[in-house]
């Protein structure tokens, strides 16, 4: 009897183990695939950004760089923000994403089409100066106050 | 030179430079907070606006120490110098529902005055070495520690706001709330008219305040001073005002 009791609770822990899960898997795979190409983002504007600052002089080819790098990126990453990549790998998005979803995503076709645009008009450092933090502020830094855990 | 006749039944208890200090600065901090949460919609994307008010609150914080000293009486850090055991017997005074007066600060408002104060400095001074984390701003001083350094000084400027300076302002401005409504004690009106009722009971740190000749004045050279030495510094050795 106590045999069978036991036997019971194991099968009955297994099963809510297994249950639970199934229900929270995630899919971490896209998560890191994201953050991947949020990373190649960052890594893309370091240079930009020392020039914006006046740290480093202005570099045509490297503003063209990263402005080809978010237009490649943006249209890979609402897919990669599904219902099942909420949470695990060491995400640092926010739940405000999938509540907004439509305006989230919209963030991407903005950014792709914003960097589009700038390829154009960023040709030479006073262009750049002013059009560069813009482009960032309005894209980037604005997504990040609603959509990301603050560093 | 005591200055605070009685008018009305009342007596002076704030004198025009901290007024407006205080509410300068409460201007100012929220104009920080605004201009940096809504920096995209207002347009500006190197948060000038952000910056140009964090300077100018190290400013008139410095003008308060200043003033800390050469102000009335009621101004002047020494009048609200309490212990922490006076703090504590204040305290147990206000959940015993006695009504103690202080024509100044009390000494339990006092410690919150002095960490308020604190607060509020070390905030604008991490911003002078912080970096937008898009690298799109910085404050001017920036270049002068290292990446590392700007990276702790975001941050702790970052959470230094929200998690300790607004919290300690709530608490600052629900005490002064609660002093109105519960003890009849209008401190807020206070340091709007600079004046408190001498009723229902007598003060018991001074029954006036005494202001120094020619106060306006003299807070106006403060002022200068204090822009000076904040401003001139910043601009030699990063050649930007903010």
């Amino acid at each position: 009897m106590l045999a069978r009791i036991a036997l019971t609770v194991v099968v009955a822990t297994g099963a809510a183990v297994a249950l639970a899960s199934t229900s929270t898997a995630q899919n971490i795979d896209a998560i890191k695939a994201r953050k991947e190409i949020l990373k190649g983002f960052g890594a893309a504007a370091k240079d930009p950004g020392a020039m914006a600052k006046g740290d480093a002089p202005f570099d045509a080819a490297k503003v063209k760089a990263a402005l080809v790098a978010f237009q490649a990126g943006a249209p890979k990453l609402p897919p990669l923000f599904s219902q099942d990549a909420k949470t695990g790998g060491e995400t640092e998005a926010l739940s405000a994403i999938w509540d907004n979803k439509t305006d989230f995503e919209a963030r991407f076709v903005k950014l792709a089409s914003a960097a589009k645009a700038a390829e154009g008009t960023m040709t030479d450092e006073f262009a750049f100066m002013d059009a560069w933090p813009k482009l960032i502020s309005e894209n980037c830094s604005s997504c990040h106050k609603v959509y990301r855990k603050p560093k | 030179m005591v200055t605070s006749a009685a008018r009305s039944g009342t007596a002076v208890s704030w004198d025009m430079p901290t007024r407006l200090f205080h509410w300068t600065l409460v201007a100012l901090v929220v104009s920080a907070w605004v201009s940096f949460q809504y920096a995209e919609h207002l347009g500006d994307h190197r948060l000038r606006w952000h910056r140009a008010n964090g300077v100018a609150i190290i400013v008139l914080l410095l003008w308060r120490v200043m003033w800390g000293f050469a102000g009335t009486s009621t101004s002047r850090f020494a009048s609200f110098l309490y212990s922490p055991v006076a703090a504590a017997r204040y305290a147990a005074s206000l959940v015993g529902g006695r009504t103690r007066r202080f024509l100044g600060h009390n000494p339990l408002g006092a410690y919150v005055v002095f960490a308020l104060l604190a607060l509020a400095s070390t905030q604008a001074t991490l911003g002078l070495f912080t970096v937008e984390h898009n690298d799109i701003a910085a404050g001017p001083l920036y270049r002068f520690v290292t990446e590392e350094a700007t990276k702790l000084a975001s941050r702790w400027h970052r959470i230094l706001f929200y998690y300790v300076l607004l919290p300690a302002v709530a608490l600052h401005v629900t005490a002064n709330v609660l002093y109105g409504l519960v003890k009849r004690e209008p401190l807020i009106a206070a340091m709007v008219t600079g004046r408190k009722p001498n009723e229902p009971a007598a003060f018991e740190d001074a029954q006036s305040a005494d202001q120094p000749p020619r106060p306006l004045a003299r807070a106006a050279l403060l002022l200068t001073i204090s822009a000076g030495l904040v401003l001139g510094p910043i601009f030699a050795v990063s050649g930007r005002l903010y």
